[in-house]
């Protein structure tokens, strides 16, 4: 009974949340394609560089998971706030530095991605959006790791 | 707890978001997203503030999620 109950957490703390967020990842798409083939192209690009601002501050979430869970099954209340503080500061500092990253490398890297100079221009068109992730992503990873640590039976 | 703040914020920040802002095409879409990450973002930390307040990292309850 005791896994049943596990995987019911398990469900409620992270596969709902994440199908849900790749859901909205697929209408996000199909309503980009709806608005025609360039803005589609674009879009994907767009992608591709959010995976990697993704990959980076989910580096920190998965810290903060692994190390929140274990001053809670060791009762360490100071640890935990003391992790939880310095996996914001980080992920903070993180994301400040990778806004900076692509407001200055952003154009090249998309003309890295695509040698097709329309699609570079309509990416770099929506590159400020991109530009402004990480920092309104920090706030999502960086403390939905906290509550799903909590959902384990300890 | 997670599920419902990610509820919440497709719910009543990114549907709304993206209905109202369909006129501005792809721009609409991308501030849309971003506000959906805000405030899925806002929620947890209020949750998280809340928890903190009430002592419920390290009671033994575990109804909430």
């Amino acid at each position: 009974m005791r896994l049943f109950s596990f995987i019911d957490h398990t469900k409620q703390a992270s596969f709902y949340p994440y199908t849900l967020s790749d859901v909205l990842q697929i209408v996000f798409i199909a309503q980009g394609a709806r608005l025609g083939d360039e803005l589609l192209a674009a879009n994907s690009l767009l992608f591709n560089l959010m995976m990697l601002i993704s990959y980076t501050i989910d580096g920190f979430a998965h810290a903060a998971e692994a190390l929140t869970g274990e001053s809670i099954g060791r009762g360490n209340r100071q640890r935990f706030y003391q992790t939880v503080r310095m996996t914001g500061y980080c992920s903070m500092m993180c994301s400040v530095l990778l806004c900076l990253f692509i407001g200055i490398f952003g154009n090249y890297l998309l003309g890295w991605l695509t040698d097709i100079p329309t699609i570079v221009k309509q990416s770099s068109i929506h590159l400020p959006w991109l530009i402004l992730m990480p920092l309104s992503r920090r706030g999502a990873f960086g403390w939905m790791v906290f509550l799903l640590v909590r959902s384990e039976p300890i | 707890m997670m599920q419902n703040t990610m509820l919440a914020a497709v719910v009543f920040v990114f549907l709304p978001a993206w209905f109202l802002l369909r006129d501005f095409q792809n721009h609409g879409l991308w501030l849309a997203y971003t506000l959906f990450m805000a405030a899925r973002g806002l929620g947890l930390i209020l949750v998280y503030c809340r928890f903190s307040k009430n002592h419920v990292w390290f009671s033994n309850r575990h109804s909430f999620i």
